[in-house]
């Protein structure tokens, strides 16, 4: 794996504008003498959540790439196929359709609700009062159920007396049918994606600015830098970690959203709100073809895996140092 | 060793893999004999008798009979929903463990009764009871019985009959060509006359298949038959309603909600038989004042679509002869009439047809007078997978600017993959 | 409700010195109304729902109702109490996500330290596998999952091949030990730590600490915010599971809140009065869990004397 990253485990500092080239040099220590001993202590420490991990996440793994070469339908013994599941693959148009739809989904939903969900922390990080409530606020779509949540905005998608129509038609403007619209249906399940993804993001992003030093903010109000400069020189980069860290669990939960297209459109209408996971569900429960289900979820990863990889190559260059 | 501890945790991994999967195949053999006493401790899979008053229902008088006359059989109840019972049976039947005695649904009998999951039960049990000949035809695959009915659900046409007063309609259309001439004539004021979108696409388009005189596959479930002209005719329809104004795909609205007759804003609706009880309990006003009559749809023929929840026994039990007991049980007229009354869903005997509450809920009532011109859909083995195509197969046909044509050809082509996979 | 203040007067002083008896500006109050605005738009199905759920089926029904309920069923609650053994379903849910919780803290926090401070041969490649592991779909793995609960060798009846019994199908291991650890929080964690100062851990180091107790004393301390934030989201999602706890039982005492609720949506369509309410009664405790956990965010960089 590249070397130059966030993701490189090493011990860091955080990088203040004065000592960075001291961070620079401190990292990829060579382990010496008691450097074996922290070596084997840190395996030790990894070695519970990776032994569950192997078991619980690993396992399944391994046993769904056996599967993907297979037709399983649990009513018989797997019967090993070779490449057919791949092959019927080419042949659905609907798991094509759900791969880009998954992808445009994705696109949308990551940087607007990344942006939202920062500018909702700084906003909630400063000494408001209420914040509490605020803060609770915007993480209730998180724990509010999902049947509540999607019986609201299918009320608010109603093309009838709903909430966004009868907006609409205040400023003169005859609302379509959201969610029973093939070209509107998309947008409208990307809003809700946004709308529920606020609330943790948020929530990640205040964690890692209560974790900021303080230090740093006052010597640059000392020197005369403006809240806007103290933002994108300190706050910034200091959030790379986290960002980073944003960014590709909210790829991921974008990739897997199920919830939101299971009770609001149910993939449709004409498939075009179906996504990846949606039709890993179908395939596998609604159909039993475990096998072909399998494979599907091989097209997932890889694709994950690379985009992962780009967004490493994209947050590593842009990061000063290292 | 790093790498050599991670290839020792593949192995383990790919060994435990193909152990677990071996055992699914002799999860499905075939278990002891039905012959013997009915005893031993038995689980039943539910995903009906929900809520307290099922609950009560099935674990009070249902059981509570069965229990005095088998006292040597315990039944332990798994309570799912509709929604994930198909979770529950494919890890049930992935880990050998399947419920001995489950319920499912219409049209799920052929793939699960081809593959030898679940047993096959004795003829005597198709004659115990006063079934129209049809309604056990779900029940059956290869000639052989392999479920009993619990509950029907049939979908018909529910109309306004203050709404067909007002234009001066007498009679409920016949065919097509009426049941469009008087949609189009009932379409004024905002209101719309014809809402066949509120259930299942899938579930729609079957009823005006069979209306039409059309058939979804061959009786050996091997060829595709719905690709001829009435199938495409039953598509297009729909989108001639579409075209005028007389019905609105974004219109529809969904399961449990107030339905477009109930508010008003439609004058015909397809649905199911148990919008009765819906409508009892939250517009009590329109069946008082009578406001709601039904009829079964007709083309060609009348049909009306017919599904439900049946009870079945698996290959695997180990108490067969105690499963056997339950699922006959839970099949007798006592039981099932509970369990309609319960759902407000039809009772699928000849028997209950004077009971009250046959006779107080008009849709049961009409359902099971037409139980001659039901029609289920499923038929092939490979019906699971079909059944998830045909709504969005066909929605482009409706919602975009696909002909009947080729949306039915696609779905042809769909369907004929998957039996070929079989 | 601009009045309540959820802090101690302590901490809030400390977090806070800049605000303080500073007059409200026009930036301040445009900053208000704009949160007010973002508040609403958020919490509004959760006050929908609390709303339906004091409705009769007859005015939930009702088109023209007005979004207040007419009468205030309370009666609603009292009922959907009763249709199911609730204190049960919510004494197990509590137990699972407490544990779930518990472990989770403790087992992804000492992962993420070891990843993000201890450079040891094969860090980096099990750094990048918990990532993977992330990006298994619930629907690719539920199967496999519950095929080695039910094929748990000796457990359950089961002999050493894992044949005979059922595993740890219908148990408490069934419903704990699979979800207890994620590989969300050993990444969060490890972002967490990786941006504390090397100071700390030298300093530590140099005090003859050992590598346990610079993590567990000097470290872990530093990194309250990550995990407050592991603690809440853990316990979140573990109460609100439904697919896993449904699948893995059968007896009615083991069963979970949320499997419990789903009493009230039958097939055709759900009891919408009972199901809202027996949902608020569901929810409110992971509102309140917030509100109290959001206050640990507080928390000042203690590495000031440090410097």
């Amino acid at each position: 794996m590249g070397a130059t990253s966030v993701l490189k485990a090493r011990p860091a500092r955080p990088p203040s504008p004065t000592e960075h080239t001291v961070a620079k040099k401190r990292t990829g220590r060579a382990p010496t003498g008691p450097g074996r001993r922290r070596q084997r202590a840190g395996m030790l420490m990894v070695a519970p959540a990776l032994l569950h991990a192997s078991l619980w996440i690993g396992l399944p793994v391994v046993a769904s790439v056996v599967l993907a070469f297979t037709k399983y339908d649990v009513l018989t013994a797997p019967q090993f196929v070779g490449l057919d599941n791949f092959r019927d693959m080419l042949d659905d148009a609907v798991f094509r359709k759900s791969i880009v739809n998954t992808v445009i989904y994705t696109f949308f939903t990551v940087p607007f609700g990344m942006m939202l969900g920062l500018l909702v922390a700084l906003a909630l990080h400063t000494g408001l009062k209420a914040r509490g409530i605020f803060r609770t606020a915007v993480f209730i779509p998180q724990v509010t159920a999902t049947v509540a949540i999607a019986l609201v905005w299918l009320w608010i998608y109603n093309p009838g007396n709903g909430l966004l129509n009868t907006l609409l038609s205040f400023l003169g403007i005859q609302g379509p049918a959201w969610l029973s619209s093939t070209s509107w249906a998309m947008p409208s399940v990307i809003l809700v994606g946004i709308w529920q993804g606020i609330g943790m993001k948020m929530l990640i992003y205040l964690a890692a600015l209560q974790s900021l030093p303080k230090e740093l903010y006052e010597a640059a109000s000392v020197d005369g830098a403006s809240k806007v400069r103290q933002f994108f020189s300190i706050t910034l980069p200091l959030l790379k970690p986290a960002t980073f860290f944003v960014l590709i669990t909210s790829m991921i939960s974008a990739f897997q959203s199920f919830d939101q297209i299971y009770i609001l459109t149910d993939g449709g209408p004409a498939n075009s709100t179906t996504m990846m996971t949606f039709e890993i569900y179908k395939s596998a429960f609604r159909e039993f073809r475990i096998g072909y289900a399998s494979a599907q979820s091989l097209v997932l990863f890889v694709l994950l895996m690379g985009f992962t990889l780009v967004n490493r190559r994209i947050m590593g260059g842009t990061r000063g140092h290292n | 060793m790093e790498l050599k501890r991670r290839s020792l945790l593949a192995a383990i991994g790919a060994g435990t893999a193909a152990a677990a999967l071996s055992a699914c195949g002799t999860g499905t053999s075939a278990g002891g004999s039905a012959d013997g006493p009915a005893e031993g401790e038995i689980t039943l899979l539910t995903p009906i008798y929900e809520g307290a008053d099922g609950k009560t229902l099935l674990e009070k008088e249902i059981l509570g009979g069965f229990r005095k006359k088998y006292p040597d059989v315990k039944v332990n109840v798994d309570y799912t929903t509709y929604e994930q019972l198909n979770e529950k049976i494919t890890t049930g039947l992935a880990g050998g463990l399947l419920p001995d005695v489950l319920m499912m649904g219409v049209g799920w009998i052929p793939p699960f009764a081809a593959k030898k999951a679940i047993a096959e039960l004795p003829e005597k049990f198709a004659t115990a009871h006063d079934y129209e000949k049809r309604v056990l035809e779900p029940s059956r695959y290869d000639g052989k019985l392999y479920a009993l009915p619990v509950v029907l659900d049939t979908r018909i046409v529910v109309y306004r009959k203050d709404h067909f007063a007002e234009a001066g309609i007498k009679k409920t259309p016949a065919n097509w060509a009426e049941l469009r001439a008087v949609a189009k004539q009932l379409t004024k004021n905002g209101r719309f006359g014809f809402d066949p979108f509120s259930i299942h696409l899938r579930q729609c388009w079957e009823t005006f298949l069979f209306a039409n005189g059309g058939q979804l596959f061959s009786a050996d479930g091997k060829k595709v038959l719905f690709t001829d002209a009435r199938g495409v005719e039953a598509l297009q329809f729909f989108k001639d309603l579409i075209k005028d104004g007389s019905a609105v795909y974004a219109k529809k609205t969904d399961l449990g909600a107030p339905t477009n007759v109930q508010t008003g804003k439609a004058s015909m609706m397809m649905t199911s038989s148990a919008l009765w009880k819906q409508v009892g309990e939250q517009n009590p006003e329109l069946l008082k004042d009578d406001k709601l009559g039904a009829f079964v749809l007709a083309n060609r023929k009348p049909a009306m679509l017919q599904g439900g929840t049946l009870v079945t026994q698996s290959a695997s039990s180990k108490h067969p002869a105690a499963a056997r007991a339950l699922v006959e049980y839970l099949a007798t007229p006592e039981s099932i009439l509970g369990a309609a009354k319960q759902r407000g869903s039809v009772p699928g005997l000849k028997d209950l047809s004077d009971s009250s509450y046959v006779k107080e809920n008009k849709f049961v009532d009409l359902s099971l007078q037409s139980m001659g011109d039901a029609c289920s859909e499923g038929g092939t083995a490979a019906w699971m997978e079909i059944r998830e195509k045909i709504k969005p197969t066909l929605e482009p046909a409706i919602v975009g600017n696909q002909s009947a044509k080729d949306a039915i050809a696609e779905l042809g082509r769909l369907a004929e993959a998957a039996i070929g996979r079989m | 409700m601009a009045t309540t203040e959820l802090h101690r007067p302590g901490v809030v002083e400390k977090a806070r010195p800049r605000t303080k008896g500073k007059p409200l500006s026009v930036g301040r109050i445009a900053l208000y109304l704009t949160l007010t605005v973002v508040s609403l738009l958020m919490v509004a199905p959760f006050v929908w729902m609390v709303l339906t759920s004091l409705k009769t089926p007859v005015e939930i029904a009702s088109q023209d109702a007005g979004l207040l309920p007419e009468h205030w069923e309370f009666g609603n609650y009292v009922d959907a109490l009763k249709a199911a053994p609730f204190a049960t379903y919510a004494r197990n849910s509590f137990i699972i996500a407490f544990s779930h919780t518990l472990i989770n803290v403790v087992v992804a926090s000492m992962a993420g330290y070891a990843l993000a401070r201890i450079k040891f041969r094969g860090s980096e490649v099990i750094f990048y596998l918990f990532i993977a592991a992330l990006m298994i779909p619930t629907y690719t793995k539920v199967l496999p999952e519950f095929l080695i609960v039910r094929f748990m060798p000796l457990a359950g009846g089961n002999d050493i091949f894992g044949q005979g019994g059922s595993g740890w199908l219908d148990s408490w291991w069934a419903l704990i030990i699979p979800g207890a650890v994620t590989p969300f929080a050993v990444f969060l964690f490890r972002q967490f730590y990786l941006d504390l100062p090397v100071e700390l851990e030298e300093a530590a180091r140099l005090d003859g600490l050992g590598e346990f107790r610079i993590y567990a004393r000097i470290m872990t301390p530093q990194v309250k915010p990550a995990l407050t934030t592991v603690a809440l989201l853990t316990f979140e999602s573990s109460w609100n599971n439904f697919l896993w706890p449904l699948l893995v039982t059968r007896t009615d005492s083991l069963r979970v809140i949320q499997v419990g609720l789903s009493v009230f949506k039958t097939e055709n369509g759900p009891q919408w009065h009972f199901l809202m309410a027996g949902t608020t009664l569901a929810t409110l405790p992971m509102v309140v869990l917030f509100l109290i956990g959001q206050r640990y965010f507080v928390q000042g960089f203690a590495t000031a004397g440090l410097k």
